[in-house]
């Protein structure tokens, strides 16, 4: 089963191949997908009475603290690259609240017995099992310079893969030490066990540029792949454990 | 004509598996698909910085042309035959959909119960870097749902929210097809 559907104008899909009852499969798709609406309506900049916009720094629900310490956390370690305050001050969740939303809501087709999936949140993905008996998930990642051609191709099972890049939406992520926008990569691709990770840490390298790829191969990232200004691919492996 | 609804999803499969086949023969010069727990940085050397081709620009005239709305035109062009299913070829407007933006709209046309052309009628110009990707991305995109072969990729990250709008109108097309 395959089910795709716009969450605030990204597409979103689920490929489902667990061989499952209908009605169960289609309840538990929805409930995810449900989920991912409800996070999009409470953390939207742009929904001037969404939670987000509302904060004033003061009480907050218990997902919004959960998404604001993760941004904190993050922000501490990548030494203030990353940040969820935009240069003019204001709260933009949007580096976390994606990921975040999208590995929730591949946790409910878990919850619900789900074991063979993939969830793909506007090009972050989540997959879970194999599709076909000895293989993982085959996902692409793409070129920045060249939307037919990928990068590479990560076979990945029970894992997330989310790529930030500046060539699609053009240089939003910014650097939280200067203020500045960021651009020494075109984009950064991180393979990690769940997409809240991945998403958060994917952002936090385009911040950083070049130096965050290998921090972030120590800060949780099973793989990076990064493409820099010049066009060179650049790319980092988690080190064995000792 | 009967076109099964479960084509929608395959030629949904198939655009991003003609990506894949075209990222695979590419990669597969550089060094075989990578496993994460193993190998991912066999690519290390290689730059993959593709220069800018002649392609840069074409899609803005076909991006421009046609900004009609309806959901629905239902064009039936050059058959010969109206009682058969073998020779009627048609040409169906997918549904406008919306990206951050703006909307995504293609024409599929089928002969035979098969896609034939693929035109898109809008993409997204008051960006000023999706008007850079799109002016290449849609050509090629249209290709790919024509040429749809092999799926040996099974999801793509960061692909584009266009490419992804796209193959929805042309799912819809598809749909109202069936």
């Amino acid at each position: 089963m395959r089910h795709l559907e716009l969450v605030m104008g990204i597409p979103m899909s689920v490929d489902v191949r667990d061989v499952v009852d209908e009605q169960v499969e289609r309840a538990a798709v929805r409930d995810a997908f449900d989920r991912m609406h409800d996070a999009d309506r409470r953390f939207s900049r742009y929904l001037p009475d969404s939670e987000v916009s509302r904060y004033d720094g003061g009480g907050a629900s218990s997902d919004l603290r959960e998404v604001l310490g993760i941004a904190e956390r993050f922000g501490e370690l990548s030494g203030g690259a990353f940040s969820v305050r935009r240069p003019d001050g204001s709260l933009d969740t949007d580096g976390v609240v994606k990921g975040w939303a999208a590995q929730r809501a591949a946790d409910t087709l878990t919850a619900a017995g789900l074991t063979t999936f993939c969830l793909n949140a506007g090009g972050d993905v989540v997959v879970r099992g194999e599709p076909e008996g000895g293989r993982g998930w085959n996902v692409g990642v793409r070129d920045p310079s060249d939307p037919q051609s990928f990068l590479t191709v990560l076979e990945v099972r029970d894992g997330a893969v989310a790529t930030s890049g500046t060539y699609e939406r053009g240089e939003h992520v910014w650097d939280g030490r200067t203020g500045q926008v960021a651009t020494g990569l075109r984009s950064a691709t991180v393979v990690a066990a769940d997409l809240t990770t991945a998403d958060v840490l994917a952002t936090c390298v385009l911040a950083l540029g070049p130096d965050g790829i290998a921090w972030a191969s120590q800060h949780g990232a099973a793989a990076v792949l990064a493409v820099d200004a010049d066009g060179e691919l650049l790319t980092a492996l988690q080190a064995a454990p000792a | 004509m009967t076109t099964p609804r479960w084509r929608g999803t395959l030629i949904y499969v198939g655009s991003l598996a003609a990506m894949g086949a075209a990222g695979l023969t590419k990669f597969a010069v550089l060094a075989p698909p990578a496993t994460v727990a193993e190998s991912s940085t066999d690519g290390t050397s290689s730059s993959t910085s593709s220069s800018d081709d002649t392609e840069s620009g074409d899609a803005d005239d076909s991006a421009a042309a046609g900004t009609g709305q309806s959901g629905s035109t239902t064009d039936p062009a050059t058959s010969t035959d109206p009682g058969s299913t073998t020779s009627d070829t048609v040409t169906i407007v997918g549904s406008s959909v919306q990206t951050r933006y703006g909307p995504v709209q293609v024409s599929v046309t089928f002969a035979a119960g098969q896609i034939t052309d693929v035109q898109a009628l809008q993409v997204p110009g008051g960006h000023h870097e999706s008007v850079q990707i799109n002016a290449r991305a849609t050509p090629i995109l249209a290709q790919e749902v024509v040429d749809a072969q092999s799926a040996q990729i099974d999801t793509v990250s960061g692909a584009t929210y266009t490419s992804e709008a796209y193959a929805e109108s042309v799912q819809s097309a598809i749909d109202q097809q069936g």
